[in-house]
């Protein structure tokens, strides 16, 4: 083999994380090497691409196992975790209106109520954490304590106008989808830390109140969707993941159709038809994804 | 016999063949796969590599030795029981789904020939 081709493989083998390559590196250059052509100067493209999805699925700690269930679990606690990330940075919005423009602004707080902002955002980071731990009890009981600061902090607004303004469901779902997680305990990732880059992420591409990305939802949910499609490839997780982040925003739009709601319901069809038809289309393909992938 | 759900894939079917013998290094693997299907079963290093990721955690096959021949590290694999059950269940649900057809065409009768009036 030619050292030019040997180069290659060295770098292709760098797309794998360290510790992966610590532990198969050597083993995996020596097969490249007696299976490579004499003549050959570049590796083969067939190649090229399993290196890369492998690597990428390492990377991801792509959940490879025969148990469908067991990656169910996963995908449940991958959702959980970004539903959570995405009510922190919902918290974080709110909370940094209070702190940068009312406090250090020197405008004040009109209500006491506001200081829930930052309380329920360190409360929400504490619970991502605790989450993405696996501490799941503690996880629970700290998302329950963000979603009454928040409720406490817009409590000035009418209980049926907040179910419907897209951010009342953040919290209960990624309660309700971690309370199975307190059953059947899926193990944490290896850096659980790791998932607090997920909150200025959210605060830029999902619907929070950030100023600075609101004009660009509902556009921007759907392409990060269409984004966890694609990753799906890789982590099939991903694709249950990106349907469990609409659930919120259908929960919100069908708040016009209880008692009390005259209009709201025809100028928000559209809208709720495409959520409902990208979050079937994302969790049919995520689970035909996970049945493939459970096949060895 | 009833067939059960289809879950093994060919190349893996193909690796774990493969070991049936004797254990086998990573381009041994790729090699005796490939004659093993009839030049079906052409495996990259890094299908290879994912598919012994996989079947090592699923506990399918284990490492028993490491060398370094020529400077080169090698790993061989080998069966485990639990390996050597699922290939011969996916054998004998392959058996069983050509059988439908093959004693169903041993079975049929020749057709008559048309008669001409």
């Amino acid at each position: 083999m030619s050292q030019r081709l040997e180069r290659r493989y060295q770098r292709l083998l760098h797309l794998y994380p360290k510790g992966y390559r610590e532990e198969r590196g050597a083993e995996m250059f020596a097969t490249f090497v007696e299976a490579a052509e004499s003549g050959r100067t570049r590796p083969a493209r067939r190649e090229i691409a399993a290196l890369v999805v492998g690597a990428l699925r390492v990377r991801a700690g792509a959940v490879a196992t025969s148990s469908p269930r067991h990656a169910w679990w996963s995908a449940l606690r991958m959702a959980a975790l970004l539903l959570m990330a995405h009510a922190a940075a919902q918290s974080a919005a709110y909370a940094g209106r209070v702190v940068f423009s009312d406090l250090l602004m020197g405008r004040g707080l009109t209500s006491v109520r506001e200081l829930g902002h930052p309380a329920a955002l360190v409360a929400g980071v504490l619970a991502l954490v605790a989450l993405a731990q696996g501490r799941y009890v503690l996880g629970v009981i700290l998302a329950a304590a963000t979603f009454g600061l928040e409720q406490w902090a817009m409590s000035w607004l009418p209980f049926m106008f907040r179910l419907v303004d897209g951010e009342f469901w953040q919290l209960p779902l990624p309660i309700l989808l971690t309370l199975p997680l307190l059953w059947r305990r899926p193990p944490a990732a290896g850096r659980p830390l790791a998932w607090l880059l997920a909150i200025p992420l959210s605060l830029l591409l999902l619907p929070t109140a950030f100023d600075a990305s609101l004009h660009l939802q509902p556009f921007a949910l759907l392409a990060v969707c269409a984004g966890c499609l694609a990753w799906s490839v890789i982590d099939a997780r991903a694709s249950i993941a990106g349907g469990a982040l609409l659930l919120g925003p259908i929960l919100s739009l069908l708040g016009f159709y209880l008692p009390g709601w005259a209009n709201g319901r025809s100028e928000n069809l559209a809208l709720l038809s495409s959520y409902l038809l990208f979050a079937a289309a994302l969790f049919g393909i995520g689970t035909a994804l996970v049945r493939r992938r459970a096949m060895l | 016999m009833t067939i059960s759900a289809m879950r093994m894939r060919e190349p893996t079917y193909f690796i774990l063949a493969a070991l049936q013998d004797e254990p086998l290094h990573g381009y041994a693997i790729i090699k005796r796969a490939e004659e093993l299907s009839q030049g079906r079963v052409k495996l990259s290093t890094g299908t290879l590599y994912a598919a012994l990721d996989r079947l090592t955690g699923e506990q399918l096959i284990q490492v028993v030795d490491e060398q370094v021949v020529n400077g080169r590290a090698r790993r061989y694999y080998e069966l485990t029981a639990a390996g050597l059950q699922a290939l011969r269940t996916e054998a004998d649900r392959m058996v069983a789904a050509a059988r439908i057809v093959t004693d169903r065409t041993r079975l049929r009768s020749p057709r008559p020939k048309a008669v001409q009036a």
